[in-house]
């Protein structure tokens, strides 16, 4: 019975032991580290040289990302389904990490529609979606540019009542003014809000 | 218990259409969004139920709080998202079509007098042999939910 008894409690302490480290790794690689939806960049991309117009009027270049993170979506303000409803979600992102403490994000919409999107009707657009939201757009040509180097295709339809197709993604621009993730449509808030801090820590 | 029954009650209430009679057409969780900030369009959002046994063809939506209504369909393909008007929308017979973000959804265009949260917005749906379902919703901003979802 003794020999049977000290098995036992050899296998019980075993178990403990397994069961501990088991836990202990998932721990240490659960809350730390996995990104749920973000794709991450093998390597940071630094954006071109740009010059567009802030909805504050005033010039809107590169260097305007430098110093923090950015969300950038590529939209316009026509469009009443899946723009408006991409900068909730972000703006809602955005209060959830401000409830953690965690460092802000700015969101930033960039127009693909100069030509209906002045800074003034930018500015009060994204008034709308609360703290940190604010629009850029400017000549058609600079647009182009800067969404060719960031992989984003838009196109405007035909009519006076157009449309613009666009790219649905959401890019994060870290505080170097380099491209180092982004999050594929449809986002999902509960991701943004897991992973952008993720990335603020490495980038 | 009590309270929330009502609650619960009262919003099927207030964001369901239809008469008493069994209509073939009816409509659930209708969301009528205020136009944003310096904009003259905006988006509702419904479930239309079609209890008939034969296919009904929503030809043509309106308001009298908008210069028109038309239907529209967003699609997502290869991650570049698209819109398109649709001219009419066959609902199955005995079957739920739910308009969503990113899908088919009505475009509400020029309001047509000052429009605040919580006005109630009237949209009569005609579909194919005459009939016509009328339903309404307050109004909401996008925001209101906050971080409620």
């Amino acid at each position: 019975m003794n020999a049977f008894r000290r098995l036992l409690t050899l296998t019980l302490a075993a178990a403990a032991l397994v069961g501990m480290s088991l836990y202990w790794l998932q721990t240490m690689n659960g809350p730390r580290g996995e990104f749920e939806k973000a794709t991450v960049l093998p390597e940071s991309m630094p954006l071109p040289e740009f010059e567009l117009t802030g909805q504050d009027g005033l010039p809107f270049s590169k260097d305007r990302f430098r110093g923090k993170f950015s969300l950038v979506f590529f939209g316009f303000t026509h469009c009443p389904d899946i723009c408006p409803a991409t900068l909730q979600l972000l703006a809602l992102a955005r209060s959830r990490m401000a409830k953690s403490g965690t460092a802000l994000p700015d969101i930033v919409l960039i127009s693909v529609d100069p030509e209906r999107d002045t800074p003034e009707l930018l500015a009060k657009y994204t008034a709308y979606f609360g703290d940190g939201v604010s629009g850029v757009t400017g000549d058609l040509d600079e647009l182009k540019k800067l969404a060719s180097a960031l992989g984003i295709f838009f196109e405007k339809s035909a009519g006076e009542d157009y449309n613009v197709a666009h790219s649905a993604v959401v890019l994060v621009i870290n505080a170097d003014a380099e491209l180092q993730a982004l999050f594929s449509a449809p986002q999902d808030v509960n991701a943004i809000v897991n992973d952008l801090p993720l990335l603020m820590a490495t980038g | 218990m009590k309270p929330a029954f009502a609650c619960s009650l009262l919003l099927t209430l207030l964001t369901s259409c239809g008469g008493d009679v069994g209509p073939p057409l009816s409509a659930t969780d209708i969301t009528v969004f205020a136009p944003l900030p310096g904009r003259s369009t905006s988006a509702a959002y419904m479930t239309l139920h079609n209890d008939s046994d034969k296919a009904i063809i929503l030809t043509e939506v309106s308001s009298p709080l908008f210069a028109s209504v038309e239907m529209h369909e967003s699609s997502l393909t290869d991650g570049i998202a698209r819109m398109h008007k649709l001219e009419s929308l066959t609902i199955e017979a005995g079957s739920s079509m739910r308009f969503a973000v990113g899908a088919k959804h009505l475009m509400l265009i020029d309001p047509l007098q000052d429009l605040v949260p919580g006005d109630s917005i009237s949209l009569e749906l005609n579909y194919d042999d005459g009939g016509i379902l009328i339903c309404s919703a307050p109004l909401q901003t996008r925001r209101k939910r906050g971080d409620g979802e």
